[in-house]
């Protein structure tokens, strides 16, 4: 941000309140000096983020004529105001964000899209769906609200409650920490050293479609889910104690880690 | 809008006695101020949540809980950025958090510990379970919450109730005393959680409790 944004900020600070940047019937559009974090609520509207190469953060508001869109700086975020609200109930909103900035959301039944932001995503959803793809790291909750992520160069954590789960990754050193009762989880990519997927999941059935290069340690630890293998794990080290089934097996070296713990989800490992 | 006060109306709605009959007596003769009145919970909902995510007493009992069994991991959480679990680990899953940097430095060689840590923090945690506790029916806590979300709050709550059920029934009095105090704390929070952002975080201690449960049986067993 430009010395007079980071001067506005301290003011607001100081003083315990925010600075409007931009404001307009529908959009609002306001110049920025780099990457930002922006901050936005929704109800049932519908949120696209994007990132653009320009020094400005757009957002237009669909279908609510008449809104009154406002960007306002509070402390070091962006947030927005809707005809003098802080969330948007209705309607679809489309932001255009610097590349490299950060977005902390929320939804209640809207849909939440956000691409190649390359900052740190944050979504509080409940039922509707979210996509996050080319983030630094991502932290996604929602309720039945499906889940998916794409392409994060950071750690993962996603939590849900029956929400389906699905984790593209590209980078064999992912991180990702999944939480779920009875959503399914889809994971694919290659799991390689420095990689750790830790699911915890009480119904849920967890799917991993994995790369053959993939290396890693498998620790499954359930009370009566199965375990279907088609990918060729090392089975040297199976161990079924009383009445749960515990396996720690291998894939390659072993040098990654998958952590999968249910009741009754049952986990399905294959190739890709 | 409905041009009425309805930030007044909503703090009304959260009270009782004479001014709280008065409003439900307006709001039946106005559809646009219920219908306000529901979006003014669903945001006071989603700030809820929103709030959860700081740091509250659950993740200073985790490092005092971590402190004690390791010191070790504590230089873990300080260790350079690389090795650190997002922010959203050290917010809403201390106890993640310090898996995450001991599975990293250690593999799963720190599988013990992180079973002894788990299994000591699930419970301190259950413990100190925070919960929305407000005024009012279930109905008005969940205005603005989707039925299909509502439903799998429901379907949740039996689900991991019937696991804990199971667990508890194969534990038998191995580790009674620290289930049973988790398990009158849950019970608490499951009493006082009506809205949507308190049910979930019951949820999670729910998942902890399920956790240290597994947790007693695979020590025993080994």
């Amino acid at each position: 941000m430009n010395a007079a944004l980071v001067l506005a900020a301290l003011g607001a600070a100081a003083a315990g309140r925010q600075t409007e940047l931009a404001s307009g019937p529908g959009s609002a559009s306001a110049k920025v000096e780099g990457p930002v974090k922006l901050e936005l609520r929704a109800y049932a509207a519908d949120l696209e983020i994007v990132a653009t190469d320009k020094r400005v953060v757009t957002l237009t508001v669909e279908g609510k004529p008449g809104l009154r869109v406002a960007l306002f700086l509070s402390g070091d975020r962006i947030e927005a105001q809707f005809s003098g609200r802080r969330q948007l109930r209705e309607g679809r909103a489309r932001i255009e964000l610097p590349r490299g900035s950060s977005v902390d959301l929320s939804s209640v039944s809207g849909a939440v899209v956000v691409r190649d932001v390359g900052g740190d995503v944050r979504v509080r959803g409940m039922s509707g769906r979210v996509e996050v793809s080319g983030a630094r790291q991502a932290d996604v909750e929602t309720i039945d609200g499906a889940a998916k992520v794409a392409a994060s160069a950071g750690p993962l954590r996603i939590h849900t409650i029956s929400g389906a789960i699905s984790i593209e990754t590209g980078n064999p050193a992912g991180q990702a920490e999944v939480e779920t009762s009875s959503g399914a989880l889809s994971f694919g990519g290659r799991c390689g050293k420095g990689c750790h997927v830790d699911v915890d999941s009480v119904s849920g059935p967890l799917f991993f479609a994995l790369d053959r290069k993939s290396s890693f340690a498998l620790d499954f630890d359930t009370h009566s889910g199965k375990l279907t293998d088609s990918l060729g794990l090392d089975k040297s080290q199976a161990e079924r104690r009383g009445q749960d089934d515990w396996r720690e097996l291998r894939f390659g070296a072993g040098e990654g880690a998958i952590e999968c713990e249910t009741f009754s989800g049952d986990v399905t490992i294959s190739a890709r | 809008m409905t041009g009425h006060p309805l930030e007044e109306l909503e703090a009304l709605s959260s009270s009782g006695g004479p001014a709280r009959a008065e409003l439900e007596s307006h709001l039946e003769a106005c559809p646009a101020c219920r219908r306000e009145l529901s979006w003014l919970r669903a945001e006071r909902t989603m700030t809820a949540r929103a709030l959860d995510a700081t740091d509250g007493p659950v993740t200073s009992l985790w490092a005092g809980v971590e402190a004690q069994l390791d010191p070790g991991s504590r230089q873990a959480s300080r260790t350079p950025a690389a090795s650190r679990a997002p922010a959203g680990f050290a917010t809403r899953g201390p106890a993640r958090f310090a898996r995450w940097a001991a599975l990293r430095s250690n593999g799963f060689a720190t599988r013990a510990r992180r079973r002894a840590l788990t299994a000591f923090g699930a419970v301190a945690a259950v413990a100190l379970l925070v919960v929305l506790v407000r005024k009012g029916s279930q109905e008005e806590a969940e205005a603005g919450l989707p039925p299909s979300a509502a439903l799998a709050l429901l379907h949740a709550d039996q689900e991991y109730r019937a696991a804990i059920l199971v667990l508890e029934a194969r534990a038998g009095s191995r580790g009674a005393a620290p289930h049973a105090q988790a398990r009158a704390g849950l019970s608490r929070a499951r009493a006082a959680a009506r809205e949507p952002a308190a049910r979930v975080q019951l949820l999670e201690g729910y998942a902890a409790y399920l956790k240290s449960l597994r947790r007693s049986l695979d020590e025993a067993e080994e």
